[in-house]
């Protein structure tokens, strides 16, 4: 069910320099939440007009928490950073169709994409896999070795392939140029989130394979209802005809046009 | 049907138990996850998407900006077009909320397809009012032309008159000099009712790109920070024309609807308010009869009458 309710700031931590993960208690619609999933996030100042779609990186039912990871990147996610525990924030969700799963106890191995913001819906999304059996592999990748987070998520939950741009950590490159040199054709599903070119190599390097690929999209949304038709994407049947807040953000990578 | 109530409003067309009704673009055809935070049935109206004669595919994205207290938004009209709309969409609206008054906001590039699509829609016995969007600034053939030119927007009006079997309330748009002019102009073309005030004319660039953030570079902008250009502007149409006004333009509040009937107002729509507080229309809903309460408002009706008369003693 879709609910607007007031959550609690419970934790806020900075995970690298200007990332931070934000912990929310109070009530929502936990069951209904499946990696992929977001949210809309409505900053305590009015002046800001739209919420702030964030991908939900973790959800406990039992605890009644979500937690968000996100980028300061402007004025909203600067003012984000800035509150603390026991302020209120006003939360629209669960919003989008999230990631598709697959079979229960299935022993097949997939590939996770990701890079900067693109990492917390994978975290979920790595968790739930392993959960059901899958052989989860994650290629992530960051500018430098003291941006990287995530690390210890991805690692419990199956294998971690890490890139930075500079080499100061893992792979030297980024994460197309650490996938180019490995055999891809053993994943029989693919997920990825991230920026636009991030995607792109992956819809191109798949292309040719078996592979089902899952792509989680960003766009500039105002209402993240289905509403405005603000954040269309085209497919190859018709253009600008899938909202991203609706029928995504996550599409088939054989159908989207990126 | 007879309507009662301190909220019931009568316009032409419109018996609304409650004024309040969301704004065309902002609500689609209803058939969105609004939906399932309230129940549509509580709505005064639905003012839906605009219709134009053929599919829209609508403009390239990013299609929306923020800014302090606004939205730029650059759509472009997109919606399936009047045949789709009349199939798919209004049937199950219909179905779903027999009870709910529908205003089909209309659009098109030529007098022409105005005139046909007010036709189609107005003949389908599923709306009960036109709302002439001659104000689209989203669009780079018809929308906003037709507005800005006060015998253009009369021509325009008397076309649609003569088709529609529904009122027409024509959507005036800001971006002119003088609104007035446009609205006696309407006036005179047979309209029987004004909706304003549309989108104003706006852009953001990004500093990093240097380039306009929203990919048809300029865009409409709404939301609180043009409520008090629609405050003005409707207290100068209500003062110089005679039609009931639908009165849009950063409304969020109770406060800011009885702001709106202060300027001449006689019922109310609400936009980009929906995009942080999805429940803006039952809360305010809701609010009403308590501000109207610590106003010592009887009611609705009566501040419509007390406005007009009071602004034929200024006149
Ligand atoms: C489905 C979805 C999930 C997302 N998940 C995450 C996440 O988990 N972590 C994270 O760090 N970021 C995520 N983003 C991006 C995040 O929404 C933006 O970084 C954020 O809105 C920027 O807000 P701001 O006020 O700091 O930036 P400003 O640039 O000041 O924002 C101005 C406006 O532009 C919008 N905007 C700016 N950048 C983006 C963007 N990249 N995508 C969408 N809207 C944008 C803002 O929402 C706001 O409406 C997600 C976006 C989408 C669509
Ligand atoms: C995303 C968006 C889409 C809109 N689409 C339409 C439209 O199709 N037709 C129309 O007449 N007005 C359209 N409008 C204008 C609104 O109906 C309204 O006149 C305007 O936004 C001012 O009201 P507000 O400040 O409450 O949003 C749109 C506005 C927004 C924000």
């Amino acid at each position: 069910m879709l609910t607007k309710n007031n959550l609690e700031i419970a934790a806020q931590e900075e995970l690298a320099p200007g990332i931070y993960r934000i912990v929310l208690h109070g009530e929502f619609d936990y069951a209904a939440v499946r990696p992929g999933c977001f949210v809309m996030l409505q900053l305590p100042d009015e002046a800001y007009q739209l919420r702030r779609p964030l991908a939900i990186a973790a959800s406990n039912e039992t605890q009644k928490t979500i937690a968000l990871i996100y980028r300061v990147v402007g004025d909203g996610t600067r003012l984000l950073s800035k509150l603390t525990p026991g302020m209120l924030l006003s939360i629209l969700g669960p919003l989008g169709n999230g990631f598709s799963l697959g079979a229960d106890n299935s022993a097949e191995e997939v590939l996770l994409v990701g890079g900067g913001t693109g990492l917390p819906p994978l975290m979920m999304l790595a968790q739930a896999l392993n959960e059901k059996g899958y052989a989860v592999t994650t290629a992530i990748g960051f500018r430098t070795a003291s941006m990287a987070f995530g690390e210890k998520e991805f690692e419990h939950n199956g294998k971690l392939l890490l890139a930075t741009d500079d080499g100061s950590k893992g792979f030297k490159g980024n994460v197309g140029e650490l996938l180019a040199k490995q055999s891809v054709k053993k994943y029989a599903k693919v997920y990825a989130c991230g920026p636009a070119g991030l995607l792109q190599m992956v819809q191109k390097r798949f292309a040719e394979t078996e592979t089902e690929i899952y792509l989680s999209l960003e766009s500039r949304m105002a209402c993240g209802v289905g509403a405005c038709e603000g954040c269309v994407v085209s497919t190859k049947d018709g253009i600008f005809n899938k909202r991203v807040c609706l029928e995504g953000p996550v599409f088939d990578g054989r159908e989207v046009i990126l | 049907m007879t309507i009662a109530g301190r909220l019931a409003v009568e316009l032409p067309g419109l018996k609304l138990k409650n004024p309040v009704m969301p704004a065309s673009g902002c609500f689609g055809f209803g058939d969105n996850r609004y939906a399932e935070m309230f129940d549509l049935n509580e709505l005064g109206a639905i003012i839906i998407k605009a219709a134009t004669l053929k599919q829209r595919d609508g403009n390239p994205v990013p299609r929306i900006a923020e800014t302090k207290s606004g939205v730029l938004n650059a759509v472009g009209l997109q919606n399936p077009g009047v045949d789709v709309i009349l199939h798919d969409k209004l049937p199950v609206l219909h179905k779903k909320y027999p009870e709910l008054p529908v205003v089909a906001n209309i659009a098109g590039a030529t007098e022409a397809e105005y005139v046909k699509v007010a036709q189609k829609m107005s003949a389908s016995g599923m709306v009960s009012a036109l709302e002439l969007n001659i104000s689209c600034p989203n669009v780079h053939e018809g929308g906003m032309l037709f507005g800005t030119d006060p015998t253009t927007a009369r021509r325009l009006t008397e076309a649609v008159k003569e088709v529609s079997q529904v009122p027409v309330y024509v959507k005036l748009s800001p971006n002119v000099t003088d609104i007035v002019e446009i609205a006696q102009a309407v006036a005179a073309g047979g309209a029987d009712g004004l909706s304003m005030i549309n989108t104003l004319l706006g852009m953001r660039i990004d500093l990093k790109t240097r380039k306009p953030i929203l990919a048809n570079k300029t865009g409409g902008l709404s939301g609180p920070g043009i409520k008090p250009i629609a405050v003005r502007m409707i207290y100068q149409v209500s003062r110089a024309v005679d039609l009931p006004i639908i009165a849009m333009g950063g409304i969020e509040t109770a406060d800011d609807v009885i702001e709106m009937y202060l300027a001449g107002a006689s019922a109310v729509a609400i936009g980009t308010a929906h995009f942080h507080n999805p429940t803006a229309c039952p809360d305010i809903i809701e609010a009403l009869p308590r501000k109207l309460d610590e106003l010592g408002i009887s009611s609705l009706r009566d501040l419509i009458t007390e406005v007009r008369s009071a602004q034929t003693n200024d006149n």
